[in-house]
């Protein structure tokens, strides 16, 4: 019984790590651009297109097809931000939900047209490979998603901490205005910060596409799993949207090993109503860093 | 102006003379008939097999002059595997396209939606797919079922699977439908009948990719069998993740409605696949004359082998067809009492429909190995 709650807190703690890549992404857009980003999910869709297209067209191993991807999608990211995102910042949310939700629908359904509903998956020649601890089985797959996540995260969070760039960002989302007379290029860093987000969100696409599947439609849950986990996170708080994201992993783990399977998906979404109701300030609560 | 005048009433006089010895209940022009089918979401794989069948079977009877020199029309709508929808896409072809006869759907939920549309309409619904027992217990008449259903397959295998091949410790891990959860139901039965034990019954949702939490559970478990139902895309997750935790030396997969037996299925889990037994109403390599002709026409139009979808859309398409011929009418009525008496022979034997409208066929044991599907035993009579 020990052994199946292991193994289930670790399943659970791994596929936390798929939501903390998507929803970092989403929290940065939210906390510097101030719109809430309902085509994150296609990014993510894209971006595990976009790999699978590398290693099945180019041949390219899989961290290669993982790296074209990112770069892919965060240059894609960008044109976005530039050409549908920048002329409602500052509108009210509800400009950003609506538009943002018309790019998805529109994108989940060219990425059908064009790509068919067809599954396929990205091979990464590392699910043959597996571990076996205490009882406990693991694949190299599921190990790399671990193992590229933290170091992914890492990154993140040196380069928000120390970069001109990055302090840029969190002055940006301190008071626009005041970054703004501070002689910051906001347009600039509205581009990178998108850029960012879609790079995460396609390393999170590969990840999830060679663990499970690509299709046009995997983009949609996701998106709803990730502003759950940054609501449940505080906005704008990396430790708090990386905290909030394996719990989210762990519930959807536990809850469906241990509770019922069939309701899987419906833990994350009652855990956000049992916070509003307990804690409206959020898991960390307070004002975002 | 009066010599034309004069040229119209012998026309018409000709025409009256010819009017009876042409005469035919077939109406002269296209025959339409409807398919309601999922060709988005989910399903959208496997309801596009299926739809291959149809459209081969619609093709090759218009080649051949189609039914006395009347083309047959194929109006498709997507249900994409919601009930709701099938009804609307039902509704639409009855009510407005005003079509003979509706084939129809996927999933044993959008066929049990679509049933009391088409009663109410009274114009035969056939499915060429849907599993579940019950849509040929309501006594409705005008639904039939072209293929075989879970309680026929259940007999056959089980009866193999704890005899012959010793087990008696099942597991099961169904998608959640009416198709899932009366699967299981009717191999519980069987399975307890015959002295077996179920140690394990996990449902999940259609279109779920991860499927840890079960797997691990699974594992805790004293089962030999697992026993799975759902379609090709989910399944092959629940072999794959399987595999990964190291399940496969403890139990034998069996996937008793095949939905794994296909070539995107082997291509989606490569070797994972070898040793999954089942029953099917048809695989590629059976050996009658009739199937290989079907399979290398198959093989000719699509670049793939034919599985047993594909098979069951062809053979329901070419019985409508048939029925229109019997019935020498385009009327829904007179087609389905022509439907209930049908005796067909297509690629994959002998078939009729019994009092309840379901359709009797026999089934075989099934083994993938190495990519290709074996017969172990059968033909086993489903009577």
């Amino acid at each position: 019984m020990f052994t199946v709650f292991l193994q289930q807190s670790l399943n659970g703690v791994i596929l936390g790590c798929i939501y903390a890549l998507t929803a970092l992404g989403l929290s940065l857009v939210f906390g510097i651009l101030e719109v809430a980003n309902f085509a994150h999910g296609e990014l993510y869709m894209l971006g595990a297109f976009m790999a699978l297209f590398s290693t099945k067209l180019l041949g390219a191993p899989f961290f290669l097809a993982l790296l074209i991807s990112m770069v892919i999608m965060a240059i894609f990211g960008a044109i976005i931000e530039r050409g549908v995102f920048r002329p409602i910042v500052g509108k009210p949310m509800i400009n950003s939900m609506l538009l943002s939700f018309g790019l998805s629908t529109a994108l989940a359904n060219l990425a059908l047209f064009f790509f068919k509903a067809d599954p396929r998956k990205i091979d990464s020649g590392l699910a043959e490979i597996r571990f076996r601890f205490f009882g406990l089985h693991v694949t190299a797959e599921r190990l790399v998603v671990l193992v590229l996540s933290v170091i992914l995260v890492a990154l993140l969070a040196w380069f928000i901490q120390y970069t001109k760039t990055g302090k840029a960002m969190r002055a940006i989302s301190q008071d626009r205005v005041a970054a703004q007379l501070a002689g910051i290029n906001i347009r600039r860093i509205y581009s990178v910060t998108f850029a960012i987000s879609g790079a995460l969100a396609a390393a999170a696409g590969t990840m999830v596409g060679a663990i499970f599947f690509v299709s046009p439609e995997m983009g949609f849950s996701v998106v709803l799993k990730s502003f759950v986990v940054i609501i449940l996170g505080g906005f704008g708080s990396i430790r708090g949207v990386i905290f909030a994201a394996i719990i989210i992993g762990l519930a959807e783990s536990l809850g469906g090993g241990f509770i019922n399977y069939s309701y899987k998906d419906a833990y994350p979404f009652l855990l956000l109503v049992l916070l509003f109701m307990l804690r409206p300030q959020g898991l960390i609560g307070g004002k975002r860093s | 102006m009066k010599g034309k005048n004069w040229i119209i009433l012998v026309a018409m006089a000709l025409l009256l003379t010819f009017v009876p010895s042409v005469y035919a209940a077939i109406p002269t022009g296209a025959i339409k008939i409807g398919v309601v089918m999922p060709t988005s979401g989910t399903l959208a794989y496997d309801g596009g097999l299926a739809l291959n069948g149809i459209k081969m079977a619609v093709d090759e009877i218009n080649k051949a002059g189609g039914i006395k020199g009347n083309k047959l029309e194929l109006l498709i709508e997507d249900s994409a595997g919601v009930p709701a929808t099938a009804v609307a896409a039902i509704e639409k072809l009855i009510g407005m396209s005003k079509v003979s006869a509706v084939i129809g759907d996927f999933g044993s939920s959008c066929t049990l939606a679509m049933m009391d549309v088409a009663q109410r309409a009274q114009v035969p619904l056939i499915t060429p797919i849907s599993l579940a027992p019950k849509i040929t217990e309501q006594g409705n008449i005008w639904t039939f079922r072209g293929c075989d259903n879970s309680e026929m397959i259940a007999k056959a295998f089980t009866k193999w699977a704890v005899k012959t091949k010793k087990l008696d410790k099942w597991a099961f891990i169904a998608v959640n439908t009416d198709y899932g959860r009366g699967s299981v139901e009717a191999f519980k039965k069987k399975v307890t009948e015959l002295g077996g034990e179920v140690v394990f019954t996990e449902y999940f949702q259609q279109g779920e990719t991860d499927y840890y939490p079960i797997i691990t559970k699974l594992k805790a478990t004293k089962a030999n069998g697992l026993c799975m139902f759902g379609e090709t895309v989910d399944l092959s997750r629940v072999v794959n993740q399987f595999y990964e935790m190291g399940l496969n030396e403890k139990m034998t997969l069996m996937d008793p409605t095949s939905g794994t037996f296909n070539p995107k299925f082997i291509e989606l889990v490569k070797d994972k696949a070898n040793g999954i037994v089942g029953a099917s109403r048809f695989v590629a390599s059976i050996k009658t004359p009739a199937a290989k002709k079907f399979v290398s026409d198959y093989r000719k139009r699509y670049g793939v082998d034919p599985e047993k979808y594909a098979q069951a859309g062809y053979d329901v398409a070419r019985m409508v067809a048939m029925a229109i011929t019997k019935a020498d009418s385009t009327e829904p009525a007179k087609i389905r009492e022509a439907l209930s008496k049908i005796s067909y022979k297509g690629p994959q034997g002998k078939a009729h429909f019994d009092e309840k409208n379901q359709l009797i066929i026999d089934e075989y044991i099934i083994a993938i190995k190495d990519g290709a599907f074996q017969i172990v035993a059968g033909p086993i009579s489903a009577e």
